[in-house]
Order: C-alpha cells, then sequence, then structure tokens
C-alpha cells in the first residue's frame, strides 16, 4: 500500500472527488476484508464484538502516522464505519447462501458475524433496519453506523459528523432507544 | 432477531421525533404530552410509553460493549510524529502491531535517540495502574546485558501507558524469515541465522533467568538483529503488561500466540516459567529451518490445543530440513514438560558446541520413546532423559543396527557426563557452602547439564532467594531427596532456627550415608550441620570419612575439613540469642540502626566472636553516624578473623561512611582480592575510588558487575552505584540507581539525601525537595543524625518557591510588570531547572517589553547561554542571532560605560571571551557550516578588540 498514493486519495476525496472518494472506499473494504483474513481469529467473550479492532487496525495500516490531523481521521472513520457494516453484511449474506456449513478456515468476521447472532444481532436485518433509520433520520442512521460498526466513541462521532457533542449525545440516547428495539424487539 | 415483535410494527419516523420530544423533559411534562398522544392513538401510546420504560431496564450486553470506555482511538490520534511528551519528541512511526504503536524519539534531557512504545489496549481506567506499570517497568529496566534491548522507562501519558526503551536499528527476526520465504536464502545461511539467533538469545535469556526475570513472549518480531549482528531481545518482562492485566487474567492476545509453551496456553498468566522461554526458542529454531512455526491452526482455540496435546512435528521429516545437529536441542525445547526442557544457558552450550563443530551432548530420542514419553506424561528422573528413553528402548526390544550402534555410544557417553556433573554438583556445593557466591560456584554445573535440580536448589538455597525451605521433588530419587531435606535444614539453622540445626545434623547424616559412596557435598554438608549444631561427634565422624576415601591432596577436601573446623571458632550463640540475631539482620535489611543495635546486644555479650553479629554491629553504628565506635569494633573483630573478606569489606564500607576514603580504598582492595570476595568489596570500592577522583577506575569496576546474595547487599550495590554515577557526573543514571536502591530498601538516608543532590543538579526541584524531606523525617524517627543540611534546604526551598513562580510564568503566558523578577525566573528555568527552551521562550518575551534588562552586567550573557544552550541540545542554529544580539546588547553597554571601573571590565570581557559555552557553540556552529558562524566570529573579534581597548 503505496503510503503517498492513499494520501492523495484522501485529500482529493476530502475536497470533493467523488470518484477518489469511491477508490478509497474500495480500498478501505478491500483492506478490511484483508485483514480480517490476516488476523487470528480473536477470543471473544460473549460480549465483545470487535471490528472496532479491524478498523482501528486499518487506520493503523493505511496511514501509519502520514496524515495528520482530527479530520483525516473523522474522514477515514465515516468511510470505515460504512465500509465495515458492508463488509460484514456481504460475508453474512455469503455465509447463510452457503447452505453447506462452515468451511473450516473460520476468520475474524465469521467471528464477528457468530458473535453478532449469539448476541441476539442479525447483521442482514440490522443492515436493512439501517437503512430505514436512515430514511427517516439520516443523522441518527449515521450515528449508530459509526458507533456500532466503526466502534467511534462519542467525541469522534461529533467530529465526524460536524456536530457539537451534547447534540451527539442526545442523539444517541435516542438511537440507544432505537438499538434496544432492535435487539430486542 | 425475532421476525415477530411483541407489538405491530413499528413505524419510525413517527415514533422518532416524538421520543427525540420528550426525552429532555421532566416526567410531568411527559405525562402531559403521552396523554395528548393516547387522544391521537393509543397504540402510538403505547409504544412509546414501552420504549421509554426499557430505557431504564440493564443494557443488552452488545450496548453494554458499545459504551465500555475504549481508548485507542482518541489516544491515537493525540500521538503524532513531531509530538513533545514532556521531554521527548517524537519523530517518525518506525512501526505498529497488534499491542501498538512505536515511535522513534529523541530525547532532550539526556541527548539520545529512543524508541518509544505506545500501548493502545489497556485497563489504563484503573487508577493504580500508572503506579503498578512503572513499577513493572522498572524492574525490567534493572537488567543489562549485551542482548537484551535495554527498557529505560515506563510512564503512563494522559492515560496511555508507553515504553521508551533504545532505539535499535535493524531488523527483526520475522523479517528476516519472511525475506526467506520470498527470497530463499544461500545453503548454509539457515544455520549460521539458528546459530546466531540462538546463542545470543539464549544468552540474554539466561542472564535474565538469573535474577528471576522471565520473557513469556519470545517470539520472531521480539527479536531484532541489528545491522552489525548483535541480536537483541525486545520487550523483556513487560510481556505480561502488553499481554493483558497483569492480574493473572490473559485477556485479549494480540499477535500469535504460536511460539507460547502449553502451560502457558493453558495456565494462568503466571504460570510461565523460564523453560517456557526456553520452548520459545525452540520454535524459533524450527522455524528458521522449517519456514513455519511447530503448532498451526486456523483458528485460535485450535492452535491452543495442538499446543497442549499434540506432539510436536518429527524433526526428521525431510520437507522441514532440520540438520541433523539440531535436531536434539529443538526437540529437548519443544518438550510438552518444563522440566524436560534445557535451562537457557544448556542451551547456548549445546550451540557452541555445534558451531564449533563439536558433538552435541544431547542425544536423539527414538520416534518410539518419545511417543511413549507423551502419552505417559510423568515427570522424568532429575537427569537426561535419554537414559528414561534407552532403557525403555531396550526393555521394548528394539534392537535395528543402527539403534545398537548409536546406543552403545551413547550410553558410554552418557555415564562419562553423569560422573562429570556429580563431580562439578560436588565442588559446586562445597564451594557454595563455604561462602563463595552461588552465581560463580554453580556456573560450571548449569553449563554442563540440563536442568539440574540440585545446582538449582542450590542456588535457591544458598543464594538466599527463599525464605522458608523448600519442598523436595517427591519424584527424585530417594538419596536427592534426603539431600535437599538436609541443605533446606541447614540453611534453617544458619539463620536461627534452633529446632532446624538438630534436624540438619539428622538428614544430612541419612543423605551422607544413603549413598554407596558418600558425596563430598553430603559429607561437607553433614560436617557444617553438626558443627552449627555443637555435635562434635558427628563431625569428626564426617571429616574422618573425606579424609580416607579422598585423596589428600584433594583441594576440595581440605578445604572443607579446615572450614568445618573454624566454624566453631565462629561460637554459635546460644538459643536465645540467635532470635536476636535473626531479629537484628531484619533491621539492618529495614535500615533500622537502633533497633539492630539493642538486638545485638545480647548477641555481642554472648558470642563476642560471632563474625556476623560483628559486622552487623558495626554496619549499625556506622549508619548511626558513630563512626569511630564503629572503626573500633570491626578493627577488633578483624583481629580475631583476620581472613575474613566481609570483615574487610565492612571495614573498607565503615570508612566510606565516615568519609576516609584513601582507608576505605586499602581495605576494599584487600578484600576484592580474597579467594572469595565479599559481595559488596567491589561496589564498595569503586564508591571510594571515585571519592577520591579515580573516575575512569571506578567505572570500570562497576561495569564488571556484582554478585549480591540477598535482596540488602543487591540495594546497597546499587546505592555504592549511584554514587560512583554521580561523581562521574552521569546524574541521570545515578538517579537512577539510588532509585533503585531506595524501591529495595525505602528508608536508606544516605541514598535519599544523595539522591536529593542528584535531583537539584538535575533540575527537578519538587524531587530533590522531596527527598530531602523525606530523608530528614526518616533520620529522626530513627534517632540518626544526619550531616547538617540546612543550608541546602534553604536552597532547595528558595529554588522550589523559584520553580512555582516560575511554571507560573510559563503558563500565564502574560510577563508580570516586574521585568526584573521576570529576568530572574528566566534565568533561573535554564540555569537551575535546565529547560532552556522555556527559558528563551520567556526571555524572548522580555526582550519586546523591557530590553534594557540584557544590558546589564552579566545578563546579556547568561541570556545568550541559553540561546545557545537550547540550539546545542537540538544540534541547531536557529537562536544564533539571537544569542549575538544579546551578547552585543551588554558588549554595547560596557564599552559605553565609564562608571565600571577598568579591571572589572576587562576582567568580564575575558570571561566571555573564555566561556566554555560560547566555545562549544562555535564550534558547533563552524562544524556544521553555519551561515551565522562569521556572525559569531564577528562578535568574537569584537571583544578582543573592546578588551584591547581598555587596555590601551
Amino acid at each position: 500500500m503505496n503510503p503517498t498514493n492513499v494520501s492523495q486519495l484522501f485529500q482529493e476525496a476530502a475536497l470533493g472527488n467523488r470518484e477518489a472518494e469511491a477508490k478509497l472506499f474500495d480500498l478501505v473494504c478491500q483492506e478490511l476484508r484483508a485483514r480480517a483474513h490476516l488476523l487470528m481469529a480473536k477470543e471473544r467473550s460473549e460480549h465483545s464484538f470487535d471490528t472496532t479492532d479491524l478498523v482501528h487496525e486499518t487506520w493503523l495500516r493505511l496511514f501509519s502516522g502520514n496524515t495528520r490531523g482530527r479530520l483525516a481521521h473523522s474522514h477515514f472513520l465515516r468511510l470505515a464505519a460504512t465500509a465495515m457494516r458492508h463488509v460484514l453484511v456481504d460475508h453474512a449474506r455469503r455465509k447463510a447462501a452457503n447452505k453447506r456449513g462452515p468451511s473450516g478456515n473460520r476468520i475474524a468476521l465469521d467471528l464477528a458475524v457468530e458473535g453478532l447472532s449469539r448476541s441476539g444481532c442479525d447483521v442482514v436485518a440490522l443492515h436493512d433496519s439501517l437503512d430505514q433509520l436512515r430514511s427517516v433520520d439520516s443523522q441518527l442512521g449515521q450515528l449508530v453506523e459509526l458507533r456500532f460498526f466503526g466502534g467511534a466513541t462519542l467525541v469522534e462521532c461529533a467530529e465526524a459528523m460536524d456536530v457539537a457533542l451534547p447534540t451527539v449525545e442526545r442523539k444517541w440516547r435516542l438511537a440507544r432507544i432505537w438499538l434496544r428495539a432492535q435487539l430486542e424487539p | 432477531m425475532n421476525s415477530e415483535p411483541r407489538l405491530p410494527s413499528l413505524d419510525w419516523s413517527t415514533l422518532l421525533p416524538l421520543l427525540e420530544d420528550l426525552l429532555p423533559r421532566s416526567l410531568e411534562e411527559r405525562a402531559a404530552l403521552i396523554s395528548e398522544i393516547r387522544s391521537q392513538s393509543s397504540e402510538l401510546a403505547e409504544r412509546v410509553l414501552d420504549l421509554l420504560a426499557r430505557e431504564s431496564d440493564p443494557d443488552p450486553p452488545l450496548l453494554r460493549a458499545l459504551e465500555a470506555p475504549r481508548f485507542h482511538a482518541i489516544e491515537l490520534r493525540a500521538i503524532q510524529s513531531g509530538d513533545r511528551l514532556g521531554r521527548y519528541h517524537l519523530r517518525q512511526v518506525l512501526g505498529h502491531g497488534g499491542q501498538g504503536v512505536v515511535f522513534e524519539a529523541w530525547d532532550e534531557r539526556l541527548q539520545r535517540s529512543v524508541a518509544i512504545k505506545f500501548l493502545l489496549r489497556s485497563d489504563s481506567g484503573n487508577p493504580t495502574f500508572a503506579q503498578k506499570f512503572s513499577r513493572e517497568v522498572e524492574a525490567a529496566s534493572l537488567l543489562s546485558h549485551e542482548n537484551i534491548c535495554p527498557v529505560f522507562e515506563g510512564s503512563v501519558h494522559e492515560g496511555l501507558p508507553m515504553i521508551v526503551m533504545r532505539r535499535l536499528t535493524g531488523r527483526t527476526l520475522r523479517q528476516t524469515l519472511t525475506d526467506f520465504g520470498s527470497h530463499p536464502p544461500a545453503p548454509g545461511e539457515r544455520n549460521r541465522l539458528a546459530l546466531q539467533v540462538g546463542i545470543a538469545v539464549g544468552r540474554g535469556l539466561s542472564a535474565a533467568h538469573a535474577v528471576g526475570l522471565v520473557h513469556r513472549d519470545v517470539k520472531p518480531s521480539n527479536v531484532m538483529i541489528a545491522e552489525d549482528g548483535v541480536v537483541s531481545i525486545l520487550d523483556f518482562g513487560i510481556s505480561h503488561i502488553t499481554q493483558g492485566t497483569p492480574d493473572g487474567d490473559i485477556g485479549r492476545r494480540s499477535g500469535t500466540p504460536a511460539y507460547l509453551a502449553p502451560e502457558q496456553v493453558g495456565g494462568t498468566a503466571y504460570a510461565a516459567n523460564p523453560k517456557s522461554d526456553a520452548h520459545a526458542v525452540g520454535a524459533l529454531l524450527f522455524e528458521i529451518f522449517a519456514g513455519m512455526s511447530p503448532y498451526q491452526s486456523p483458528t485460535l482455540e485450535g492452535l491452543y490445543r495442538a499446543i497442549q496435546d499434540k506432539p510436536p512435528p518429527d524433526l526428521r521429516a525431510r520437507k522441514l530440513s532440520i540438520p541433523h545437529d539440531f535436531r536434539p536441542i529443538i526437540a529437548a525445547c519443544l518438550q510438552k514438560e518444563p522440566e524436560l526442557r534445557p535451562t537457557a544457558a544448556f542451551l547456548v552450550s549445546e550451540l557452541d558446541r555445534i558451531r564449533s563443530g563439536l558433538a552435541p551432548l544431547l542425544q536423539p530420542m527414538s520416534p518410539l520413546a518419545s511417543a511413549i514419553r507423551w502419552t505417559k506424561r510423568h515427570p522424568a528422573k532429575a537427569s537426561l532423559a535419554v537414559s528414561a528413553i534407552f532403557s525403555v528402548a531396550l526393555a521394548a526390544g528394539l534392537a535395528s543396527w543402527s539403534m545398537q550402534h548409536t546406543k552403545s555410544l551413547a550410553w558410554a557417553e552418557q555415564r562419562r557426563h553423569d560422573a562429570a556433573v556429580d563431580e562439578s554438583l560436588d565442588l559446586a556445593f562445597c564451594r557454595a557452602l563455604m561462602g563463595e557466591s552461588t552465581a560463580t560456584a554453580f556456573q560450571p554445573v548449569f553449563q554442563l547439564a540440563s536442568h539440574q535440580r540440585e545446582a538449582q536448589v542450590g542456588v535457591s538455597l544458598l543464594g538466599g532467594h527463599t525464605n522458608e525451605g523448600l519442598a523436595a521433588n517427591p519424584s527424585s530419587s530417594p538419596e536427592v531427596v534426603h539431600f535437599e531435606d538436609a541443605l533446606t535444614a541447614f540453611v534453617l539453622a544458619k539463620r536461627g532456627s534452633i529446632a532446624a540445626s538438630d534436624r540438619a545434623v539428622r538428614a544430612s547424616y541419612r543423605a551422607a550415608l544413603a549413598a554407596e559412596k558418600p558425596r563430598r557435598r553430603n559429607l561437607a554438608l553433614l560436617a557444617f550441620s553438626a558443627e552449627l549444631a555443637g555435635d562434635r561427634e558427628r563431625a569428626d565422624q564426617a571429616c574422618r570419612i573425606l579424609r580416607t576415601q579422598w585423596p589428600t591432596n584433594d583441594p576440595v577436601v581440605a578445604d572443607v575439613i579446615r572450614y568445618s573446623s573454624m566454624i566453631t571458632s565462629h561460637e554459635l550463640p546460644p538459643e536465645s540469642a540467635r532470635a536476636s540475631l535473626r531479629r537484628a539482620r531484619v533491621a539492618t535489611q529495614e535500615y533500622r540502626p537502633n533497633a539492630a543495635l539493642a538486638e545485638l546486644g545480647p548477641v555481642r555479650q554472648d558470642a563476642p566472636l560471632n563474625s556476623e553479629a560483628i559486622i552487623l554491629h558495626g554496619r549499625a553504628l556506622s549508619r548511626l553516624t558513630r563512626h569511630g565506635e564503629a572503626k573500633t569494633v570491626i578493627s577488633q573483630g578483624l583481629k580475631e578473623h583476620p581472613r575474613s573478606a566481609e570483615l574487610r569489606a565492612e571495614a573498607g564500607l565503615a570508612a566510606i561512611a565516615a568519609g576516609d576514603f584513601p582507608e576505605a580504598v586499602v581495605h576494599l582492595r584487600l578484600a576484592c582480592a580474597a579467594d572469595q570476595p565479599a559481595a559488596l568489596a567491589a561496589p564498595g570500592l569503586a564508591h571510594a575510588l571515585a571519592e577520591i577522583g579515580r573516575i575512569d577506575e571506578a567505572l570500570q569496576i562497576t561495569s564488571q558487575g556484582a554478585f549480591p546474595r540477598s535482596g540488602q547487599d543487591l540495594s546497597e550495590i546499587h546505592f555504592h552505584t549511584g554514587a560512583v554515577l554521580f561523581r562521574s557526573g552521569k546524574i541521570a543514571e545515578a538517579i537512577v540507581a539510588l532509585r533503585s536502591c531506595l524501591v529495595l530498601t525505602p528508608e536508606h538516608v544516605p541514598a535519599l539525601i544523595l539522591l536529593s543532590t542528584c535531583l537539584e543538579r538535575h533540575g527537578d526541584i519538587p524531587a530533590a525537595l522531596k527527598a530531602m524531606g523525606d530523608a530528614r523525617v526518616i533520620a529522626s524517627k530513627n534517632a540518626i543524625s544526619v550531616p547538617d543540611r540546612s543550608e541546602d534546604l534553604a536552597r532547595l526551598e528558595r529554588h522550589q518557591r523559584d520553580w512555582a513562580a516560575a511554571e507560573r510564568l510559563l503558563l500565564d503566558e502574560e510577563i508580570s510588570s516586574d521585568h526584573a523578577e521576570s529576568f530572574r525566573l528566566a534565568l533561573f528555568t535554564h540555569e537551575v531547572l535546565k529547560r532552556p527552551e522555556e527559558s528563551l521562550r520567556l526571555l524572548l518575551g522580555l526582550e519586546a517589553r523591557a530590553p534594557s534588562l540584557f544590558g546589564r552586567p552579566g545578563h546579556g550573557l547568561r541570556a545568550a547561554r541559553v540561546a545557545m544552550q537550547a540550539d546545542l541540545l537540538k544540534k541547531e542554529d536557529r537562536h544564533a542571532p539571537v544569542a549575538q544580539r544579546w551578547m552585543r546588547v551588554e558588549l554595547g553597554q560596557i564599552q559605553a560605560s565609564l562608571s565600571a571601573p577598568v579591571a572589572a571590565r576587562r576582567k568580564f570581557l575575558a570571561q566571555w571571551h573564555q566561556d566554555p559555552i560560547l566555545r562549544e557553540y562555535q564550534s558547533h556552529l563552524s562544524s556544521h557550516y553555519s551561515i551565522h558562524c562569521e556572525s559569531l566570529d564577528a562578535l568574537r573579534e569584537d571583544l578582543w578588540r573592546a578588551e584591547a581597548h581598555l587596555d590601551g
């Protein structure tokens, strides 16, 4: 991964270049998948769900200290959260289609999906609901995506969404109610 | 997720705005709003109420996980190249892995390049974590060996733990191995690498194991091969911090566990022992040849299971390409049972043998034997496993010709080896029992024998590493059990346990006679135990056997006999006094000299010749600064025991405390020259030499290391080393050494005082004051008189006030109206607190407001020094114009001023001209071809001219 290319793409995407943004998105998805393959499946206790690690390590790998500043990280986080969500859902769908059961090489994505379903969350269903949520309240949808798939803290969400922290805190309270309803209908 | 909701499907487009409106309101308002909603749709109202009610339910696990504090993302952004963390200036990122990010950084205080590893996962919310973390790292930092990457400091920066270590350039073993994957190496290259890495890592591990530190996480990414070929182990002793919480819960692991030993996988984080490290080294060597780790599995659970249960791969398989010579040692390292694995020292010796072309001592195991061993899984005898293997093989009737051939050869070799080990054990024990340091005494044994339990027990007990006895391993042979029992009893008896001395005699007697031919070590033990207990008969019997069974010129026997008669001359105190002696020992350890004196009273009366009592007595008196008495006591003792190196050393140490350094040198040189030098002789000598100005010699002695026999020894060694470092100008290192002393003995008054001086010199005023204050409190608590330091204390307190004022000034960024005072504080910030950058900032601020200040006598030069120092530290020339400017301001004043006497002005100028900082700065500029060089030259010429002008 040529670091200068990535920074360039990043800068262009930040300036609004759609093509660059799309390329960057693909890159991030690719990287997430690659990382998930490389990572030895991590030990999971029932309640830990850590695509955050994936996102985090992808950040490190792609940007290893080259890009400075909060802006870059926020931008990345937005991208990565969405990417993570797509990668996970993709994977879940593929697994569901493959009726023959697990094919031996379980990877982090498998465990993430399994972990989620054990905690009562069907990724695909969540994904669909999230799409619906976005159409009702896009800010809320983005917040859930950032936090749930990107593992962002509230502070990071505030920056990534470019709103004040108290707003995010308020919205998060709402989001929790929504999430709870999805997890425990 | 269930697709059958309890209530009809939710219409979020209606619900969300409602909820958003309701949430911030009070309960009454909510109630009102909800009844309004109810009038429109009772269903909707129910739904809203239900959702709101559930808010106070316990969170489902996923939500809980989301809300759990996460640190890494924020802190990651907070840490970037170019940041400054206190004295560290972060440069480029060196690398990142699962555990965290490693930066290169510049340490401004010590002016060196370091590497800083930031741990991104931690329970840094825990308040005591920072303390614990620092202490753990401090313990690891006491390791010093050329194959271990030194760790300097561990601290927690805004919740983020960081470890500062030496910057190493080179590649990790992991990188080298990956390269092998893509570019297969030349033939013989793997052998070379295996030997290079194995020997170096083995040596480093061996040194660490000797002081009780286990690495726990040896793996290719933790082994660094420098450009000059030196191999270092990284992350020593701190891997259990980086792996998980120190409280035993492994938590999340980062990186692969493929090199872990079975007991590490199955047990808690503290199941790791030195043999676990040996396992990892075996895995490393395996991978160097085979290109993969010995155990593989796509899942973590699978890997754990493989490590614990699956037998190691057959090393003879062709595709693994493991050379014949390496197979036995790798196989031994990969054993499931820790006891069957070699020690690090043995590993090194085997690899050395391979390198020199000698046959390794370990013999290959037959697959049947290893299979049997693995299924039975009971601990082996305390000797090489090979003999057991071969007897099993014999019994099973295996008899291929090549097996037979190797068997008989191996058998003879085996017997010879056993005999050699036995002999060396005898010698080692006898020496150690007679007082030689366990490290030197047992070294030959460890070089020969894999995991000699007897030797390990000996080191443990005689080296003073355990406080109680040791439970003998029941599966050892009866003879060994007896011996260990007897040894334990003897050690306890020496420490004053009355019951133990009788038990010691009985047990030793049993042990001595248990073998067909009694071993020297058993007889020596019997003789000494008997003497301790006053059983003359048994003692004589032991000596008689020694004399008759061994040739007269056997040096060990002669020594043992002589030593045993010497024990009586020490005149063991009667039973009541033994307890007092023990209490005196403890009081000395804890630096309570008055208590020690009180306990020693009866002992000195009843057993005036007991040399240990004399030493403790002298030391206590010395600590109470009753130097004359101390000297008398010790010299009397020396008359009775002229050959006692311990007493001689104590005389030297007392002389140091009294300030009589030349005399100390004399005593300590003698103490060092003895056959069995005292533990503190060398460090004390170094200290005394440093005090009389022979710094080089002192440093050389310090670098040779020391062999402490107890925690107290170690503490004193740190103290003396600290003194040497202080005298040689290495203030920062002196501070570390003194702090190490204080970790072990928190109430060590001289160490505290010296530490205070060092801290002051270093610029850390508050800490210096605290240390001084602590020293005084402890001294008065123990009624020790401390040399009058009221002047120092007053000065420190003044500095403390100034420091506080300077800090405020720096924070406020608002120069107060009292410019002269601010100027003084600015200079203080540089000259005392050693912070040139901040001082410079203040001065520049002042220049804008009150430029005339720089014209006052002496001010210009002092201010210029600040600028120059700031540049010198960073090897820059940014501030040259500023420095020059200030000096010119003052120069101008001097030239213009007619009121000051000529002589004074001339002296002033000459002083400037010869100022060492100015000179250093000039040579710094010229060696870097700075454009400012010329202007500085011009300045100096002007100084000359001005001086000459005054003359003329």
